[in-house]
């Protein structure tokens, strides 16, 4: 059997099938772009829990630095910062992604060596640079806070461990859900996002744009080349291992220079963006974009449109995510 | 008045003495001594003390003893025990050692005392010269080991003696001048069985288990020694033995008994002038010896027939069966004339 | 633990451990646990194929993102957690099956990295192809400008609009047919392009570049695409779990027959065990029944033997009674052999006395007559007096004749001798009385009970009684005492002063002394026997006071007298002691407690 024919009855046979499926499917929005949809079955103590060691400096070496320090939730999940700082002041080594629906990607990190938010939580843990620290130190810490040991026995069988840290941590981190006007657009409130907006969607997905940027996290579901339709590194230069991307997990050359695709989802409070940060404006980073991603030329005036566009992707925490503070 | 015969009196207690002297004094001379040995001093210095009366418990020397060594010493002095006290040991040892002729009981009788003391001194004047064969007697006893061909020579000597006593116009038969047998009155048998094996056929015996028996026996045979129980075939033979003294008092009798009393044995000898009194079982040796000596005695007896008055006996008290007392009697008169007695 | 019951206990719980092998073996087999596997199995199958659904209608723009694409993944995830969980145990065992699951998971892996792969692929892919047409119209409307801007009409730009047109329309066709011959078309006019881009203005090369870039896109991706969605179609995704479920249908059959032969297994030796079982309850019971007979004789037996003991009782407690008929009479016939003994040297005592009292008495009667003839004939004087003279010749006559017979009298000492013999035989008399008082004094027969009495008196008693055994042979040295009044039993003591002092008196041979010495102290009066006769050997002594215990000739002791003595001394609540040296000579001391409680019911050995 030639590959033609393979392909050829395997795709009459998923025709088939799709009709049916497709009848099934048409109540839902044939849309490149998802909503969100909040999450119902989060166990509020935990999620409350997660949040207090979200917050809690004592996860570093030296106290000085939290999980929020870098992902900060009132700045849109991250710092703000090319890259961030780590404990004793050490420069991190890539750009902060946000932790605002980080749950929806599919993997965690630029490079998605982590395939869940509990194995992410080791990354930033154990990195020198980062909080420098270990589960043993941290649970020596934690051991002594009264509180903790009590709620941590509340909520786990065996109390104050490194597996219910991340547990109750993730658990907080899946409550961190943005709905923006754009969602609401989605599900039917054609007000919720102005025209200017709406233009800017089609021409975000005119442009193609939305081939990598799609799914309810508007990204964030695969890996994709940065410099398709032009060597983007070698233009910018000074390769540094992070510029490896997805090869450096599966040391794979077609992975080579291939990122995660960041969601688009909050992204005019996240700069500076790309994984090296070197986009500093929204213009910047569309403009990079298009010229290597698409190999297109776009007009001032898309880029306007477009810009618009995702600035309406920029939502709001939910009232449990937010807790008492 | 003729000089007084002597008497010897013994005591330790002095006032016994004093009692006996007065008794006595007016008839004999009476010697006295407080101690066994002070009267065999008296008994050795003195010739002819005719009665030696003696009380048996006295300390140091008893009476017994005191009687056997006075045989020895004065064999012609007869010999009288006051007895108050039944010791039968004492009593057997006067009767075997000391050959008393009279029991005195404590208290006494003065009359009897006097009578007894009489008849003694008479038997002492009438025996007197034969009283010397009777220490040839004490000396030749034969030992042990000597056999008895010795007794054998004597009891010949026996026959002839019979044969010249008999009298003239009495032929005693064949039979009656056989050897003399002993007999023995038990109606157990060992004693029997015991004899003839000291015997060995050399002398005859006849064993009788009855009374009636030994009268029988008395009447056929010639006995000279009779060796009796004191209750034979339930019968009392000390009755038996008294009156066989009385009328025949050559035979010399030793009685081996399992019953003990003290005043069988006093009556045995006042009235039965008993030669030998023993317990049973006797050993074989004494009693050997005791046949050898009766033997011995039988035929001086038989040589010197006036020692027999010696021996003579009281009247029998108590009679208890007076039949047998008449057949025994009968009995003994046919004896006599087979004897030519 | 004895060896046998240790045996007994490893051999049942051998036999539990088998028991529950075989259960836990037949149980092994979870039947939840098949559904659940067979369950999981088919939806790794459905989910595979609803991927690979998702996968073309991405491919087929069907779908419009990659959400469907990508999030199966994580579904699968926990399926193969699932499965691999579910398999766990059964994979160790069955090589196969580990082998079909690894490789399933390795397709898994592999097919998630095809779509990997597929997904950046195909969003470049997409793009392109979706901008082309668009690069197309941009080129040839750029170039119409251009050529409206010439007066000439350049055969270039025509051939150039021409060119790509047919360019579009094969890539098009490629599209949707990706033929190789007209790939190489492609490929050549795109070379064409390339090699003719310098022939044009910038404007119009720029935007032909576009075109080449994007058409080189289309060119290149396709067959990709196309291979990688093959490939990822023809993954053996499905034969994979296919073999999965043979595999562990193999080994879950296997099971199943190893169930079912345990099973077996199990039932008969179930059966086997409940036969043993039966086999011990049979046995059981038999021995029940032997235990119910046997437990029947026994009762019988326990009856019988309730008779048997009562009887053995009463036999034992007249044996009892006999034997203490035969000690009390042992007893008895012991005193009376002392006191025979007693009385004998008593009686000679009296007897000696009574002897020649009376001989003495009846003499001086004898002697009587003729002294009262005197007497009479004196009577006679007065009336002789008074006769004729010739008659009183008579009278002178009798006057000699009292002359003669008091001159004989005093000659003989006769008047001397009746006083002697009188006086003798009231001496004699008072003997006789003192020792019928001793006799009193010892015997205490009037007073059967305890009074106060002082020791020393009842020692003199004694020594009166014992004087036949003690005079001439024995000196008695008395050293008495201040003694104070204590209560006892003379009767009882004097016996055993009597039996001391007659058994001293019995080992001294010839002649000795016996000293008797009373003393009080503060708590005991003393009475201490002493003697200098042959002593007592050391290895005798102590058995002395044993009843029946004699040195003596057979006959001549009863052998109990020191064990009574010991015994009535010891119901005073005192003591009796022996020193004694051989050849040397005996001490014996009597203790009695001055202040003592008698016993006064065990009184046995009363006189």
């Amino acid at each position: 059997m030639t590959i033609h024919q393979v392909f050829a009855t395997v795709c009459s046979l998923i025709l088939l099938t799709l009709s049916g499926g497709m009848i099934a499917k048409s109540a839902e929005i044939n849309e490149p772009i998802q909503p969100l949809k909040l999450r119902q079955d989060l166990n509020l103590e935990k999620v409350n829990l997660g949040r207090s060691l979200f917050n809690d400096k004592r996860l570093s070496r030296d106290n000085s630095i939290s999980c929020a320090s870098c992902h900060d939730i009132n700045k849109g999940g991250v710092d703000q910062l090319p890259v961030s700082k780590g404990v004793g002041g050490a420069l991190g080594t890539i750009n902060t992604p946000t932790v605002l629906n980080s749950s929806l990607n599919f993997r965690q990190f630029w490079d998605g060596r982590a395939a869940s938010l509990e194995e992410q939580i080791d990354g930033p843990i154990h990195l020198k640079h980062e909080m420098d620290s270990d589960w043993p130190t941290i649970l020596t810490k934690l051991q002594q806070d009264q509180a903790y040991a009590d709620l941590f026995k509340k909520l786990y069988k065996n109390g104050l461990q490194s597996e219910n840290i991340k547990d109750t941590i993730s658990e907080y981190e899946r409550s961190l859900i943005t709905l923006s006007r754009f969602d609401r657009y989605l599900l039917g409130q054609k007000d919720a996002i102005k025209e200017n907006e709406i233009k800017g969607y089609e021409l975000f997905k005119r442009y193609g744009c939305v081939a990598c940027h799609q799914g309810v996290n508007i990204g964030g579901n695969m890996y994709q080349l940065f410099g398709v339709m032009g060597d983007y590194f070698k233009d910018r230069g000074n390769i540094t291992t992070a510029d490896l991307g997805h090869f450096n997990v599966s040391k794979d050359e077609r992975d080579r220079h291939k990122f995660k695709v960041p969601s688009l989802r909050n992204v005019a409070l996240t700069a500076p963006y790309f994984h090296d940060g070197s986009a500093k404006t929204l213009r910047d980073a569309v403009r990079i974009m298009a010229k290597y991603q698409l190999g297109r030329n776009m007009p001032e005036k898309d880029e306007e449109l477009i810009i618009q566009f995702l600035q309406s992707l920029s939502g709001e925490l939910p009232v449990q995510a937010k807790g008492e503070q | 008045m003729n000089k007084k015969e002597k008497v010897l009196c013994v005591d330790d207690e002095i006032q016994i003495l004093i009692s006996l002297r007065a008794l006595l004094r007016s008839k004999y001379e009476i010697l006295i001594a407080t101690s066994g040995e002070e009267a065999l001093e008296i008994l050795r210095k003195e010739p002819s003390i005719r009665v030696l009366i003696s009380d048996q418990r006295m300390p140091k020397m008893l009476g017994a003893e005191l009687l056997r060594e006075a045989k020895k010493v004065a064999p012609g002095t007869m010999r009288l025990l006051l007895t108050g006290y039944s010791d039968l040991q004492s009593i057997i040892d006067s009767i075997n050692e000391g050959e008393v002729f009279r029991f005195i009981n404590k208290p006494w009788n003065n009359q009897e005392i006097r009578f007894i003391v009489d008849l003694a001194v008479n038997v002492a004047i009438e025996t007197e010269q034969a009283a010397g064969s009777m220490a040839d007697e004490s000396l030749t006893h034969p030992t042990q080991e000597e056999s008895f061909d010795l007794v054998q020579g004597q009891l010949d000597q026996q026959e002839t003696a019979a044969s010249t006593i008999a009298t003239s116009d009495h032929q005693p038969s064949k039979e009656a001048t056989r050897t003399a047998g002993i007999m023995v009155v038990d109606d157990d048998e060992g004693v029997a069985s015991t004899l003839m094996e000291i015997l060995n056929n050399t002398v005859p015996v006849y064993k009788a288990k009855t009374i009636n028996e030994a009268i029988d026996l008395l009447s056929n045979q010639q006995i000279s020694v009779i060796i009796s129980e004191t209750l034979v075939d339930s019968e009392d033979a000390t009755e038996f033995i008294k009156i066989l003294k009385q009328n025949y008092p050559s035979i010399i009798t030793i009685i081996l008994t399992q019953y003990h009393s003290a005043d069988t044995m006093i009556s045995l000898i006042n009235q039965g002038q008993i030669y030998r009194y023993s317990y049973k079982p006797i050993q074989k040796n004494q009693l050997s010896y005791y046949i050898r000596s009766a033997l011995t005695r039988h035929g001086t007896n038989l040589r010197k027939p006036e020692l027999l008055k010696r021996h003579q006996v009281e009247e029998i008290k108590d009679v208890k069966n007076p039949s047998l007392v008449g057949k025994l009697i009968g009995g003994l008169k046919s004896l006599r004339s087979k004897m030519g007695f | 633990m004895s060896l046998r019951s240790l045996t007994n206990l490893m051999l049942g719980l051998i036999m539990i451990g088998i028991l529950v092998f075989l259960y836990t073996k037949v149980q092994s087999l979870n039947v939840e646990d098949h559904y659940q596997i067979t369950d999981t199995l088919r939806q790794h199958s459905s989910l595979n194929f609803r991927w690979n659904e998702d996968v073309l209608k991405t491919k087929l723009s069907l779908s419009s993102n990659y959400d469907g694409v990508t999030s199966p993944l994580v579904t699968l995830r926990s399926l193969q957690t699932k499965l691999t969980d579910k398999l766990s145990n059964l994979i160790v065992e069955s090589a196969p099956l580990k082998a079909s699951v690894d490789s399933y998971n390795k397709s898994i892996e592999e097919k998630n990295k095809l779509i990997e792969q597929f997904k950046g692929q195909n969003a470049i892919f997409d793009n392109s192809l979706r901008y082309i047409s668009t690069a197309v119209d941009d080129l040839i409307t750029e170039v119409e400008v251009q050529s409206a801007n010439t007066t000439k009409s350049n055969p270039a730009f025509v051939a150039l609009k021409n060119t790509a047109q047919t360019l579009l329309r094969e890539l098009l066709e490629y599209n949707q047919v990706a033929q190789t011959d007209l790939a190489g078309s492609i490929n050549k006019r795109l070379i064409a392009f390339e090699n003719q881009k310098i022939l044009y203005p910038d404007i119009i090369s720029n935007k032909l570049d576009t075109v080449i870039r994007h058409a080189s896109v289309i060119l290149k991706r396709k067959p990709e695409i196309d291979a990688l969605l093959a490939t990822i179609v023809g993954l053996p995704i499905a034969s994979s779990i296919e073999n999965i479920e043979n595999t562990y249908t193999a080994v879950y059959d296997g099971r199943l027959r190893d169930k079912d032969f345990y099973f077996t297994i199990l039932i008969a030796y179930a059966s086997g065990l409940l036969f043993l079982i039966a086999l011990i309850g049979y046995r059981l019971r038999n021995s029940y029944r032997e235990l119910n007979v046997v437990n029947k004789q026994l009762t019988v037996a326990n009856e019988t033997l309730e008779d048997r003991v009562v009887q053995r009782t009463k036999e034992l407690s007249n044996a009892y009674n006999e034997l203490k008929q035969s000690q009390a009479q042992l007893i008895q016939s012991e005193k009376m052999a002392s006191l025979g003994q007693m009385v004998a040297g008593v009686a000679h005592e009296i007897n000696t006395p009574l002897a020649y009292c009376h001989s003495n008495i009846d003499l001086v009667k004898e002697q009587l007559p003729e002294i009262i003839g005197l007497f009479k004939e004196f009577a006679n004087f007065p009336s002789l007096l008074d006769a004729p003279t010739a008659e009183q010749q008579n009278l002178k006559e009798g006057i000699v004749t009292i002359q003669d017979a008091i001159l004989t009298f005093e000659r003989e000492g006769s008047f001397d001798e009746i006083n002697l013999l009188l006086e003798g035989s009231l001496s004699g008399l008072d003997q006789i009385s003192d020792m019928v008082k001793s006799l009193k004094d010892f015997s205490r027969l009037d007073q059967h009970k305890v009074e106060n009495f002082d020791l020393n008196r009842g020692l003199d008693s004694v020594l009166v009684i014992a004087n036949n055994v003690l005079k001439n042979k024995v000196e008695v040295i008395k050293e008495y005492g201040q003694l104070p009044k204590i209560s006892y039993s003379p009767s009882q003591l004097n016996q055993v002063f009597l039996n001391l002092i007659v058994n001293a008196s019995q080992a001294i041979e010839n002649s000795g002394i016996i000293r008797l010495r009373t003393l009080a102290d503060h708590h005991f009066v003393n009475v201490i026997v002493e003697d200098n006769g042959k002593g007592i050997p050391e290895d005798i002594l102590p058995r002395i006071f044993d009843p029946f215990f004699t040195t003596k000739e057979i006959g001549k002791g009863t052998g109990l007298g020191l064990s009574i003595a010991y015994k009535i001394v010891q119901q005073h609540g005192g003591k009796i002691t022996v020193h004694s040296e051989v050849n040397k000579g005996t001490q014996f001391t009597v203790s009695i407690p001055i202040s003592q409680r008698m016993d006064l019911q065990n009184l046995e050995v009363a006189a």
